[in-house]
Protein backbone atom coordinates (compact mmCIF):
# COMPACT_ATOMS: atom_id res chain seq x y z
CA UNK A 1 0.00 0.00 0.00
CA UNK A 2 1.40 3.41 -0.94
CA UNK A 3 1.58 6.36 1.41
CA UNK A 4 -1.31 8.01 -0.44
CA UNK A 5 -3.51 4.93 -0.02
CA UNK A 6 -2.61 4.72 3.65
CA UNK A 7 -3.94 8.20 4.17
CA UNK A 8 -7.35 7.51 2.64
CA UNK A 9 -8.03 3.93 3.71
CA UNK A 10 -7.63 2.14 7.02
CA UNK A 11 -8.29 -1.46 7.85
CA UNK A 12 -9.53 -3.30 10.94
CA UNK A 13 -9.40 -7.07 10.88
CA UNK A 14 -11.33 -9.43 13.17
CA UNK A 15 -10.74 -13.16 13.40
CA UNK A 16 -13.54 -15.06 15.09
CA UNK A 17 -13.93 -18.73 15.97
CA UNK A 18 -16.89 -20.42 14.25
CA UNK A 19 -19.14 -20.50 17.28
CA UNK A 20 -22.59 -18.90 17.37
CA UNK A 21 -22.56 -15.84 19.57
CA UNK A 22 -19.45 -14.32 18.01
CA UNK A 23 -21.63 -12.73 15.32
CA UNK A 24 -22.85 -10.43 18.11
CA UNK A 25 -19.32 -9.21 18.75
CA UNK A 26 -18.84 -8.52 15.03
CA UNK A 27 -22.13 -6.57 15.05
CA UNK A 28 -21.15 -4.50 18.09
CA UNK A 29 -17.69 -3.78 16.69
CA UNK A 30 -18.99 -2.66 13.30
CA UNK A 31 -21.68 -0.53 14.98
CA UNK A 32 -19.07 1.16 17.18
CA UNK A 33 -16.96 1.95 14.13
CA UNK A 34 -19.92 3.12 12.01
CA UNK A 35 -21.11 5.42 14.81
CA UNK A 36 -17.70 7.10 14.88
CA UNK A 37 -17.69 7.41 11.09
CA UNK A 38 -20.92 9.41 11.30
CA UNK A 39 -23.50 6.93 9.99
CA UNK A 40 -27.13 7.53 10.99
CA UNK A 41 -28.72 5.21 13.59
CA UNK A 42 -30.92 3.62 10.88
CA UNK A 43 -27.91 2.81 8.74
CA UNK A 44 -26.11 1.39 11.76
CA UNK A 45 -29.09 -0.89 12.49
CA UNK A 46 -29.07 -2.05 8.86
CA UNK A 47 -25.34 -2.68 9.08
CA UNK A 48 -25.74 -4.68 12.29
CA UNK A 49 -28.37 -6.90 10.70
CA UNK A 50 -26.37 -7.46 7.51
CA UNK A 51 -23.15 -8.31 9.37
CA UNK A 52 -25.02 -10.55 11.78
CA UNK A 53 -26.50 -12.51 8.87
CA UNK A 54 -23.19 -12.71 6.99
CA UNK A 55 -21.22 -13.92 10.03
CA UNK A 56 -23.95 -16.38 11.06
CA UNK A 57 -23.92 -17.85 7.53
CA UNK A 58 -20.12 -18.12 7.64
CA UNK A 59 -20.21 -19.87 11.04
CA UNK A 60 -23.12 -22.23 10.39
CA UNK A 61 -22.87 -22.98 6.68
CA UNK A 62 -19.41 -22.08 5.39
CA UNK A 63 -17.49 -23.43 8.38
CA UNK A 64 -20.15 -25.95 9.50
CA UNK A 65 -19.88 -24.59 13.08
CA UNK A 66 -16.41 -26.08 13.54
CA UNK A 67 -15.02 -23.74 16.24
CA UNK A 68 -11.46 -24.32 15.05
CA UNK A 69 -12.28 -22.71 11.70
CA UNK A 70 -12.02 -18.95 11.48
CA UNK A 71 -14.35 -16.30 10.20
CA UNK A 72 -12.43 -13.24 9.06
CA UNK A 73 -14.20 -9.89 9.07
CA UNK A 74 -12.31 -7.06 7.39
CA UNK A 75 -13.60 -3.52 7.86
CA UNK A 76 -12.15 -1.05 5.37
CA UNK A 77 -12.68 2.55 6.39
CA UNK A 78 -12.72 5.19 3.66
CA UNK A 79 -13.72 8.83 3.92
CA UNK A 80 -17.02 8.23 2.10
CA UNK A 81 -17.79 4.55 2.69
CA UNK A 82 -17.34 1.49 4.85
CA UNK A 83 -16.55 -1.85 3.21
CA UNK A 84 -17.21 -5.02 5.17
CA UNK A 85 -15.88 -8.31 3.96
CA UNK A 86 -16.83 -11.56 5.70
CA UNK A 87 -14.93 -14.70 4.72
CA UNK A 88 -15.13 -18.28 5.91
CA UNK A 89 -12.89 -21.25 5.21
CA UNK A 90 -15.37 -22.93 2.90
CA UNK A 91 -15.96 -26.34 4.38
CA UNK A 92 -19.23 -26.04 2.52
CA UNK A 93 -19.20 -23.99 -0.67
CA UNK A 94 -22.17 -21.70 -1.18
CA UNK A 95 -24.15 -22.38 -4.36
CA UNK A 96 -23.99 -19.14 -6.39
CA UNK A 97 -27.63 -19.63 -7.42
CA UNK A 98 -28.60 -19.31 -3.75
CA UNK A 99 -27.32 -15.76 -3.63
CA UNK A 100 -30.01 -14.62 -6.05
CA UNK A 101 -33.00 -16.37 -4.51
CA UNK A 102 -36.03 -14.28 -3.71
CA UNK A 103 -37.66 -15.89 -0.68
CA UNK A 104 -41.42 -15.62 -0.41
CA UNK A 105 -43.22 -14.98 2.85
CA UNK A 106 -46.07 -17.36 1.87
CA UNK A 107 -43.57 -20.21 1.50
CA UNK A 108 -42.01 -19.34 4.84
CA UNK A 109 -45.39 -19.77 6.58
CA UNK A 110 -45.47 -23.39 5.41
CA UNK A 111 -41.99 -24.23 6.69
CA UNK A 112 -41.03 -24.99 10.26
CA UNK A 113 -37.57 -23.55 9.58
CA UNK A 114 -37.90 -19.78 9.28
CA UNK A 115 -34.38 -19.32 7.95
CA UNK A 116 -33.33 -18.54 4.43
CA UNK A 117 -33.71 -14.76 4.54
CA UNK A 118 -30.12 -13.83 5.30
CA UNK A 119 -28.74 -13.24 1.82
CA UNK A 120 -31.92 -11.48 0.70
CA UNK A 121 -31.72 -9.21 3.77
CA UNK A 122 -28.07 -8.41 3.09
CA UNK A 123 -28.91 -7.43 -0.50
CA UNK A 124 -31.83 -5.27 0.67
CA UNK A 125 -29.88 -3.46 3.37
CA UNK A 126 -26.46 -2.76 1.88
CA UNK A 127 -25.59 -0.39 -0.98
CA UNK A 128 -23.35 -2.86 -2.80
CA UNK A 129 -23.14 -6.62 -2.28
CA UNK A 130 -20.87 -9.10 -3.97
CA UNK A 131 -20.45 -12.81 -3.29
CA UNK A 132 -17.39 -14.74 -4.32
CA UNK A 133 -16.48 -18.40 -4.04
CA UNK A 134 -12.86 -19.20 -4.64
CA UNK A 135 -12.11 -22.92 -4.48
CA UNK A 136 -9.87 -23.65 -1.53
CA UNK A 137 -10.21 -20.21 -0.01
CA UNK A 138 -13.79 -20.19 1.13
CA UNK A 139 -16.87 -18.08 0.62
CA UNK A 140 -16.70 -14.33 0.82
CA UNK A 141 -19.28 -11.58 0.91
CA UNK A 142 -18.25 -7.99 0.34
CA UNK A 143 -20.70 -5.34 1.45
CA UNK A 144 -20.43 -1.59 0.99
CA UNK A 145 -22.33 1.16 2.77
CA UNK A 146 -21.97 4.73 1.57
CA UNK A 147 -21.63 7.50 4.06
CA UNK A 148 -24.27 10.06 3.22
CA UNK A 149 -23.62 13.30 4.96
CA UNK A 150 -26.42 15.82 5.35
CA UNK A 151 -26.25 18.52 2.68
CA UNK A 152 -24.44 21.62 3.77
CA UNK A 153 -26.67 24.67 3.72
CA UNK A 154 -24.85 27.57 2.21
CA UNK A 155 -25.69 31.08 3.37
CA UNK B 1 -10.95 -13.74 18.98
CA UNK B 2 -8.36 -11.49 17.41
CA UNK B 3 -8.57 -7.85 16.36
CA UNK B 4 -5.99 -5.98 14.32
CA UNK B 5 -6.05 -2.19 14.06
CA UNK B 6 -3.80 0.43 12.46
CA UNK B 7 -1.77 2.65 14.80
CA UNK B 8 -4.14 5.57 14.57
CA UNK B 9 -5.61 7.12 17.71
CA UNK B 10 -9.38 6.61 17.80
CA UNK B 11 -9.36 2.93 16.89
CA UNK B 12 -8.66 2.00 20.51
CA UNK B 13 -12.29 2.98 21.13
CA UNK B 14 -13.51 0.42 18.58
CA UNK B 15 -11.34 -2.25 20.23
CA UNK B 16 -12.72 -1.21 23.61
CA UNK B 17 -16.30 -1.69 22.40
CA UNK B 18 -15.48 -5.03 20.75
CA UNK B 19 -13.84 -6.42 23.89
CA UNK B 20 -16.58 -4.98 26.13
CA UNK B 21 -19.11 -6.91 24.03
CA UNK B 22 -16.97 -10.03 24.38
CA UNK B 23 -16.58 -9.57 28.16
CA UNK B 24 -20.32 -9.01 28.59
CA UNK B 25 -21.13 -12.26 26.80
CA UNK B 26 -18.50 -14.03 28.85
CA UNK B 27 -20.43 -12.96 31.96
CA UNK B 28 -18.07 -10.50 33.58
CA UNK B 29 -19.89 -8.21 36.05
CA UNK B 30 -20.69 -4.70 34.71
CA UNK B 31 -18.26 -2.91 37.04
CA UNK B 32 -15.44 -5.19 35.93
CA UNK B 33 -16.34 -4.52 32.30
CA UNK B 34 -15.75 -0.83 33.01
CA UNK B 35 -12.29 -1.76 34.32
CA UNK B 36 -11.59 -3.86 31.22
CA UNK B 37 -12.55 -0.90 29.02
CA UNK B 38 -10.29 1.53 30.88
CA UNK B 39 -7.35 -0.88 30.92
CA UNK B 40 -7.77 -1.75 27.26
CA UNK B 41 -7.88 1.89 26.16
CA UNK B 42 -4.68 2.59 28.09
CA UNK B 43 -2.93 -0.49 26.72
CA UNK B 44 -3.98 0.24 23.11
CA UNK B 45 -3.06 3.93 23.38
CA UNK B 46 0.39 2.93 24.67
CA UNK B 47 0.80 0.42 21.84
CA UNK B 48 -0.28 2.97 19.20
CA UNK B 49 1.71 5.94 20.49
CA UNK B 50 4.75 4.46 22.19
CA UNK B 51 5.17 0.96 20.78
CA UNK B 52 4.37 1.82 17.18
CA UNK B 53 5.20 5.53 17.26
CA UNK B 54 1.78 6.37 15.71
CA UNK B 55 2.94 4.89 12.37
CA UNK B 56 -0.39 3.96 10.67
CA UNK B 57 1.30 1.13 8.77
CA UNK B 58 2.21 -0.62 11.99
CA UNK B 59 -0.48 -2.80 13.50
CA UNK B 60 -1.75 -3.39 17.00
CA UNK B 61 -3.04 -6.90 17.65
CA UNK B 62 -5.51 -7.64 20.41
CA UNK B 63 -6.17 -11.27 21.23
CA UNK B 64 -8.92 -12.35 23.65
CA UNK B 65 -9.27 -15.81 25.13
CA UNK B 66 -11.44 -17.15 27.92
CA UNK B 67 -11.57 -20.18 30.15
CA UNK B 68 -13.68 -21.08 33.17
CA UNK B 69 -11.75 -18.75 35.49
CA UNK B 70 -10.64 -15.76 33.52
CA UNK B 71 -10.63 -13.47 30.51
CA UNK B 72 -7.15 -12.97 29.06
CA UNK B 73 -6.41 -10.08 26.71
CA UNK B 74 -3.06 -9.70 24.96
CA UNK B 75 -2.25 -6.35 23.34
CA UNK B 76 0.77 -6.54 21.03
CA UNK B 77 2.55 -3.79 19.13
CA UNK B 78 5.45 -3.86 16.69
CA UNK B 79 7.80 -1.95 18.99
CA UNK B 80 10.85 -3.32 20.70
CA UNK B 81 11.23 -1.97 24.19
CA UNK B 82 8.87 -3.38 26.80
CA UNK B 83 8.12 -0.75 29.43
CA UNK B 84 8.74 -1.54 33.09
CA UNK B 85 5.59 -2.20 35.04
CA UNK B 86 4.99 -0.45 38.33
CA UNK B 87 4.66 -2.73 41.36
CA UNK B 88 1.39 -3.73 42.95
CA UNK B 89 -0.17 -2.24 45.05
CA UNK B 90 0.24 0.88 42.98
CA UNK B 91 1.51 3.88 44.85
CA UNK B 92 -0.45 6.89 43.73
CA UNK B 93 1.31 10.17 44.31
CA UNK B 94 0.61 13.61 42.99
CA UNK B 95 3.11 14.35 40.29
CA UNK B 96 4.29 17.73 39.14
CA UNK B 97 3.10 18.74 35.69
CA UNK B 98 6.17 17.78 33.60
CA UNK B 99 6.22 14.13 34.76
CA UNK B 100 2.70 12.90 34.32
CA UNK B 101 3.98 9.96 32.29
CA UNK B 102 3.42 6.43 33.44
CA UNK B 103 -0.09 7.03 34.74
CA UNK B 104 -1.54 4.67 32.13
CA UNK B 105 0.58 1.73 33.27
CA UNK B 106 -0.36 2.42 36.88
CA UNK B 107 -4.04 2.30 35.94
CA UNK B 108 -3.48 -0.94 34.03
CA UNK B 109 -1.76 -2.58 37.00
CA UNK B 110 -4.28 -1.26 39.52
CA UNK B 111 -7.37 -2.44 37.61
CA UNK B 112 -6.26 -5.81 36.19
CA UNK B 113 -6.07 -8.99 38.26
CA UNK B 114 -2.77 -9.98 36.60
CA UNK B 115 -0.47 -8.10 34.23
CA UNK B 116 2.72 -9.10 32.50
CA UNK B 117 4.79 -7.64 29.68
CA UNK B 118 7.05 -9.56 27.35
CA UNK B 119 8.97 -8.93 24.14
CA UNK B 120 7.39 -11.29 21.65
CA UNK B 121 9.75 -12.24 18.81
CA UNK B 122 7.00 -12.28 16.17
CA UNK B 123 4.80 -9.40 17.27
CA UNK B 124 6.94 -7.03 19.32
CA UNK B 125 5.89 -5.95 22.78
CA UNK B 126 2.95 -7.84 24.26
CA UNK B 127 1.09 -6.86 27.40
CA UNK B 128 -1.03 -9.64 28.85
CA UNK B 129 -4.02 -8.62 30.96
CA UNK B 130 -6.00 -11.08 33.06
CA UNK B 131 -9.45 -10.49 34.58
CA UNK B 132 -10.96 -13.14 36.87
CA UNK B 133 -14.56 -14.03 36.17
CA UNK B 134 -15.33 -14.09 39.89
CA UNK B 135 -12.92 -11.83 41.75
CA UNK B 136 -14.04 -13.32 45.09
CA UNK B 137 -12.72 -16.70 44.06
CA UNK B 138 -9.51 -14.75 44.51
CA UNK B 139 -6.11 -16.10 43.89
CA UNK B 140 -6.07 -19.06 41.60
CA UNK B 141 -2.88 -20.62 40.39
CA UNK B 142 -2.69 -22.21 37.02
Amino acid sequence: MSEADGATEQIIEMRLPSRLGYERIAMDTAASLARRMGFTPERIDALRTAIGEAVTNAIEHGNQADAAMKVVVVLTIRTDELIISVADQGRKVLDPAQTFLQPRITDAFQRADKGGWGIWLIRELMDEVEFSFAPGSGNQVRMVVHLERPPVIKP
Amino acid sequence: MQLIIPSVLGYEVVVRDAVASFAQRYGLPPDRIEDVKTVLCEACTNAIEHGNGSDPHRRVRVCCTVDEQSLVIAVCDEGELPPTLPGKPVEWCSMPYPSRRGLGLKLIVALSDEVSIAADPTFGTCIRLVFYRDPRSGIHTS
